[in-house]
């Protein structure tokens, strides 16, 4: 099961899946390291905001 | 001796003491309404702290706490014994307004000073009030209210009354009335505070 | 640049002065936003709650006109459709629980239980995420369903849409009508994250006999969300201040003792944290904050904008002046009951006595709800024109 390969973390804050987390699931990344990371901060942040959003009233 | 204790414990707000104070003399054979008493008692140590600025709204929830504890052990005890008061007072939060944290300040505060407290929660038509005087007689309404934009409800409830022929006084409260609000939804009294609605009731009920 | 782009530099440049203590040439004056504007029209409140582009096509009728410098409050901060795609408990709206001309009710409950503590400073935003967002909203009743999936689908969705919304309706406002936004971004008092919609009022209030030790914690565990939720929701702006509105902090709520213990030290935290980020937080003082403002005065100079509603305003002048921003000077109260001509005075005042060595801000100094009058508002900002001239 894909679950088990997953690690427990705790995500510091303004991440939901920190960067540093998925690109070691990802592995060798084979193109542009910096272009994959900075979209993937940008939709992990807008998750946060989400999540957070609906204690932040 | 225990009842000054239990007293003084409400006021201190120590609430292990408290509820073992109630067992104690439930279990002594003390009537259970001359326990309230001392409950009461201690309340109104609490509310004079509040109005002195030595408690606040934190000490005040704890204090309803405490005192719902405390109820809950005695009112079993309580069924058929006739609890005198001072007269009854309904009161709410008006329509479309959910702010009750002054309200029930007020509610606990006119409980312990020995008043039948008829209390319709929040956000409450204008049929209800109407429906709670007619019911109960009071002689005086309370109305809380923290929004602004809730203020046209108070006139309108106190309008509801007065087309029902029904005239007891009406105190408004919260923390944006003043003497133009008053005035102007066609109350009898506005407060401010706690303490201003245990003064008009005094006055309304002579005690 | 075009006149509208120089009238906004202008009013922008007024507005961060008198942030930064200084003297600009003028007094800047807020207007008001509230659901006020809609009692003028024939739209229904449920209508403008639901449908921004029709609130923002009154609101622009509205301002057309008028010369103000700085807009602060939403109609729209909410967006209904997004709470009833998820079935969300928090608010009821005009709609589906109330007609359509009433206002929306928060509902408040312990949505986090005290045996919820441990779990949530563990891993705050998890906790969020796979506890506390299924109990506030009904589809979610069942994490991982078809329902809540959709439901989830439909929240992330709405949330996207409406935040870019709101952001094209502020480029439109400061485009068109050279207006300046009050804030950008939010955050709360880590006290308040967890009194308003985690532990509730009476939950927090007896937690503090109770469990002094995991609200501590708790509120230790927030300061670095909030922070980072500040920034986030800002879009990394930091030209204007961050919108704070605060509940829990205002007199009568905590003994000085409390308040210094349990509300200060994070929230001062997050100011600082900010701070240091070049981020001035708008500290919305809801309420009286008098008691407190010897200790608020311990911020780093400048780190506040500070709001006066029901705060003693002499005291506040005196113990913050100079050193932090003032806002505020006109009672919400009076721009429902009071006249054009008393508005003006009160205005009036308010600049002589708030406002005389800059670092002022004109403004109302609560929430503007649908009470308030047109024509106050009008005399509210014409006066400032008349007598806000340095
Ligand atoms: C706590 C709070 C909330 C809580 C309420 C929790 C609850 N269970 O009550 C929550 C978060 C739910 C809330 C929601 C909202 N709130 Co609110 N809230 C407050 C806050 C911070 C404190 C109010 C309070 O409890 N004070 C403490 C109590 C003890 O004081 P009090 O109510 O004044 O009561 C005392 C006296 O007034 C008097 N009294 C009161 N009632 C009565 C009645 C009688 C008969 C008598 C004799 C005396 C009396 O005695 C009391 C004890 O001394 C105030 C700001 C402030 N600091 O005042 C805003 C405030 C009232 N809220 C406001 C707003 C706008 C809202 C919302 C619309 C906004 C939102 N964004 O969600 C919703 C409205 C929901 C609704 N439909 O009602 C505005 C109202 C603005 C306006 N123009 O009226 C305020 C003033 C904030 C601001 N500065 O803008 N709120």
């Amino acid at each position: 099961m894909v679950e088990n390969k997953m690690k427990s973390f705790v995500p510091e804050a303004g991440t939901c899946i920190p960067w540093k987390i998925k690109k070691e699931e990802f592995g060798v990344l084979a193109g542009n390291e910096e272009i994959v990371k900075s979209s993937w901060e940008m939709l992990d942040a807008l998750a946060y905001a989400f999540i957070w959003f609906w204690v932040q009233r | 001796m225990s009842k000054e204790a239990l007293s003084k414990a409400m006021a201190e707000l120590e609430e292990e003491q408290v509820i073992a104070l109630v067992k104690e003399l439930l279990g002594s054979g003390v009537a259970p309404l001359e326990i309230v008493k001392a409950l009461q008692e201690g309340m109104v140590e609490v509310g004079n702290r509040f109005e002195r600025g030595d408690y606040f709204l934190s000490e005040l929830v704890m204090a309803g706490e405490i005192m719902k504890g405390a109820m809950d052990i005695l009112e079993p005890h309580l069924a058929g014994e006739s609890t005198e008061h001072k007269g009854t007072i309904v009161i709410g939060t008006v329509r479309g307004d959910i702010h009750d944290l002054g309200k029930n300040i007020v509610v606990m505060l006119l409980k312990g000073a020995g008043y039948k407290v008829v209390d319709l929660g929040v956000d409450v038509p204008k049929e209800k009030f109407v429906e709670a005087v007619k019911e109960t007689g009071a002689p005086l309404v309370g109305m809380s209210v923290l929004l602004t934009s809730c203020q046209g409800a108070l006139k309108e409830t106190i309008e509801a009354l007065r087309a029902e022929g029904l005239n007891p006084k009406v105190i408004i409260g919260g923390n944006y009335v003043n003497e133009t609000v008053k005035k102007h939804v066609g109350a009898d009294y506005f407060a401010t505070t706690a303490s201003d609605g245990l003064k008009a009731a005094a006055e309304v009920f002579g005690a | 640049m075009s006149d509208k782009e120089k009238l906004f530099q202008e009013r922008f440049k007024r507005y961060t002065v008198a942030l930064e203590c200084g003297k600009p040439d003028k007094v800047p004056v807020v207007f008001p936003l509230g659901e006020w504007v809609v009692k003028y029209t024939n739209t229904t409140l449920q209508e403008a709650y639901y449908n921004v582009d029709k609130s923002n096509e009154i609101i622009g009728d509205v301002i057309r006109d008028l010369d103000f410098d700085v807009m602060f409050g939403a109609i729209n901060l909410w967006w209904p459709p997004m709470f009833d795609g998820m079935d969300c408990k928090l608010y009821k709206f005009p709609g589906i629980y109330f007609e359509e001309n009433s206002g929306f009710q928060y509902v408040e409950e312990e949505y986090m239980k005290a045996e919820d503590y441990d779990e949530f400073i563990a891993n705050p935003t998890q906790w969020l995420a796979t506890k506390y967002l299924p109990r506030i909203c009904g589809e979610f009743a069942e994490p991982g369903s078809y329902r809540a999936t959709v439901a989830l689908i439909k929240g992330a969705a709405a949330f996207a849409m409406h935040n870019d919304k709101l952001t094209k309706t502020g480029e439109k406002w400061a485009k068109e009508y050279g207006i300046v936004s009050a804030t950008t971004g939010m955050t709360k008092a880590p006290f308040d994250t967890l009194g308003d919609a985690l532990r509730g009022t009476k939950g927090i209030l007896l937690d503090l006999r109770r469990r002094p030790d995991k609200v501590l914690a708790a509120c230790e565990a927030i300061v670095p969300h909030n922070i980072a939720y500040a920034m986030i929701t800002a879009a990394g702006d930091t030209s204007l201040p961050c919108f704070a509105p605060l509940h829990k902090g205002a007199y009568p709520f905590l003994s000085l003792e409390h308040w210094q213990k349990y509300y200060w030290p994070s929230w001062k935290a997050v100011i600082e944290g900010l701070w240091a980020l070049g981020k001035r937080t708008f500290f919305f003082a809801e309420g009286d904050w008098t008691p407190y403002l010897e200790k608020i005065a311990e911020l780093p100079d400048k780190s506040i904008v500070f709001c006066i509603d029901l705060t003693d305003a002499k005291k506040a002048k005196k113990v913050l002046g100079g050193r932090f921003c003032l806002y505020g000077g006109v009672p919400t109260t009076l721009l429902t009951y009071g006249t054009p001509e008393e508005v003006k005075d009160c205005v009036k005042r308010a600049i002589d006595e708030l406002g005389g060595d800059g670092g002022f801000v004109l403004a109302a100094g609560g929430v503007v709800m649908s009470d308030a009058k047109r024509e106050n508002i009008v005399a509210m900002i014409e006066a400032a024109r008349e007598y806000g001239v340095y």
